[in-house]
């Protein structure tokens, strides 16, 4: 398996405030991958290291191939014309395919002497998308391409960019606050939480991996040694937890449940499932 | 790429275009009647041309507008051209998208800014030539091309100003990503420097020439008064063949100024004169007494000493447009350096 983009030791600094630090990542080639984590969680400062938007303070991040990039709130120049957008994305890009971005344009019914600052949201975020697209990138980077969209807009976003990519084979980086706009298209997730990469794996290796177990009240450091917690939550009587392990779950004492990829991302940042909330989940634990 | 960075200025070369259009149109028009006209009522003296006073205002008019008008367009092409070069995309975030195609941002900025400096060199230099052009009858009959007021409206100064407000809008932009902030800065820097050199710094780009001239009693003379006497006596300068006369002082033949012991002795006559009663003078011509005791006292000092005329000769007009360019052009440069070492290494 090679990685389309390598992160070393990776970390930017504003000030004193770190923004991204101790960022080390392969994302394999030919894969959706997922980047969800909070607001402020370094997302797009990842994003913009890896397109050189950005220089790193300190270790590196390399992309095996061309960049194709879609900036949060696909910008795009107000002025200009739909038809203008294409010359500038042929005159900056010797890999332009001028052909597929002008049926591209033609599919999606926009109107080619329209003024891009006229368009909607989800037209711009498709006009954006084109120009990242027609210049036939290797790897396609994708900041909160959804995040500004109307859930109509953002179906037809997501089903244009899925069937392009079951076409071509263009492995992808997409970054959401929102781990269901993630679940559907992503087969690789990263997560991104208080400027650290927290979890980056397979969606189908976490989702076989993580169960939640439940059963009355005990103490977690019984549990066997290959088996970790990542989440826990003690009332009176119960005890909840999300645990990671390889190997099947046997003792009787505890009822398993598979997670969705949501429960899974929401324990790695610290909450429960939503119908459990904690109720004092670290002092549970102490007493 | 340079495709791109003329689509991005389309609309101000457009403006630019048309705005030089007129002004040629205007200049076209106008010109050779109206600049005849001037020349012809500025050589006869006043009421002996019989020509109508009216005419010679809206002449007048003209000539005052067009020159000044002249001396703000590059400072309008820096502030429209220059300053939103670089901070329009970042407010617009649209450097995201600019930055992140196959084109280097080095080369997007270079192509950028050369296109840019292309239009405004252009505007500027078609603009002066076309104004030069209209007033070649003044200029045979007026004052001199290299006198201050005149100077920054002719030859090749006016497209070096235009580039430098160009660069100054373009880095302003780079280093404080806000257009408008950008905008100021270029309005303020622009008109500050060009202030201090034309006041302060251009006269000494050469050494000034001297001349010695007479000191007569028609000479015209200030003259500083206290109740002790008076102190000093400063003569106007003389007009030296359409030269930019820098200033005037007293010499005598080797070469020292008057003490003003002397001149209060040689001008003692004046005290015996009372001072206006207020310091409120009355206007119109000085009492005969008043004059005939300024003439005694200047045909004294005359006697033992000349003027001395600091000038920069009209022969030198060129000399002084190519060093003022020169100066231009190369804080333009390091102002466009500036701009490009900000973008590659500051907004990272």
């Amino acid at each position: 398996m090679t990685s389309i983009l390598t992160a070393a030791g990776l970390g930017k600094r504003y000030g004193r405030k770190w923004a991204l630090r101790d960022c080390n990542l392969e994302v394999p080639e030919g894969r959706i991958a997922g980047l969800v984590g909070p607001n402020g969680a370094g997302k797009s400062t990842l994003l913009h290291l890896a397109v050189r938007l950005l220089e790193p303070t300190e270790g590196s991040v390399e992309v095996d191939g061309q960049c194709g990039f879609l900036a949060q709130d696909a910008p795009v120049y107000a002025a200009l014309s739909v038809a203008d957008h294409l010359q500038f994305g042929a005159h900056l890009n010797p890999s332009w395919d001028q052909a597929f971005a002008a049926e591209r344009v033609e599919a999606l019914s926009l109107d080619p002497k329209q003024r891009a600052g006229k368009l909607s949201g989800g037209q711009r975020a498709q006009l954006a998308l084109t120009l990242a697209l027609a210049k036939r990138p290797d790897l396609l980077l994708l900041d909160e391409p959804v995040a500004a969209l109307d859930p109509l807009a953002r179906r037809d976003f997501l089903a244009t960019l899925t069937a392009y990519v079951a076409e071509h084979g263009t492995s992808v980086v997409l970054s959401s606050h929102l781990v269901a706009d993630l679940e559907r298209v992503c087969d690789f997730l990263v997560l991104l939480s208080a400027a650290r990469v927290q979890l980056a794996d397979d969606v189908d290796a976490l989702l076989a991996t993580h169960r939640r177990i439940s059963g009355v009240r005990r103490d977690l450091t019984t549990l066997p040694a290959d088996l970790q917690v990542i989440w826990s939550s003690h009332t009176e009587k119960q005890t909840t937890a999300i645990v990671r392990t390889e190997a099947t779950i046997h003792d009787p004492a505890w009822r398993v449940d598979e997670l969705s990829l949501e429960d899974v991302v929401l324990a790695y940042m610290g909450g429960g499932p939503e119908a459990n909330p904690p109720l004092r989940p670290v002092l549970g634990v102490a007493r | 790429m340079t495709w791109v960075a003329f689509r991005q200025i389309r609309m101000s070369t457009a403006v630019s275009a048309a705005l030089v259009l007129a002004a040629g149109l205007l200049l076209g028009v106008t010109g050779p009647h109206l600049s005849h006209l001037y020349a012809a009522l500025r050589s006869c003296s006043g009421l002996s041309c019989g020509a109508d006073s009216s005419e010679l205002s809206r002449a007048d008019l003209h000539v005052r507008l067009i020159g000044p008008a002249l001396v703000a367009v590059p400072l309008v092409l820096g502030v429209f051209l220059g300053a939103p070069l670089v901070s329009r995309e970042l407010e617009s975030g649209t450097y995201r998208l600019a930055w992140t195609q196959s084109v280097s941002r080095t080369r997007w900025l270079v192509t950028r800014i050369g296109v840019g400096a292309l239009v405004v060199a252009l505007a500027a230099g078609l603009l002066t030539f076309a104004f030069t052009w209209w007033s070649i009858p003044l200029d045979h009959t007026d004052t001199s091309r290299i006198d201050p007021a005149i100077f920054s409206q002719r030859g090749i100064v006016p497209v070096a100003y235009a580039l430098f407000a160009y660069a100054l809008g373009v880095a302003a932009g780079a280093v404080l990503r806000r257009t408008l902030a950008a905008m100021a800065v270029t309005l303020g820097g622009f008109v500050a420097v060009r202030m201090v050199m034309q006041l302060v710094v251009r006269q000494h780009l050469l050494t000034p020439l001297t001349k010695a001239v007479a000191l007569t009693p028609r000479t015209p003379v200030d003259l500083m008064r206290t109740s002790n006497g008076v102190q000093k006596l400063v003569p106007h300068s003389p007009d030296i063949g359409h030269a930019w006369t820098l200033g005037t002082t007293l010499a005598d033949s080797s070469g020292h100024p008057p003490t003003s012991a002397f001149i209060r002795q040689a001008c003692s006559a004046i005290m015996s004169i009372k001072p206006p009663a207020s310091g409120i003078r009355k206007s119109g011509p000085p009492p005969p007494q008043v004059l005939a005791a300024v003439r005694s006292c200047v045909h004294n000092v005359g006697l033992s000493y000349h003027e001395v005329v600091s000038y920069q000769p009209a022969s030198r007009f060129w000399a002084f447009q190519w060093l003022e360019s020169a100066i231009f052009v190369g804080l333009a440069v390091a102002l466009l350096g500036l701009a490009v070492y900000w973008v590659r290494r500051r907004l990272v």
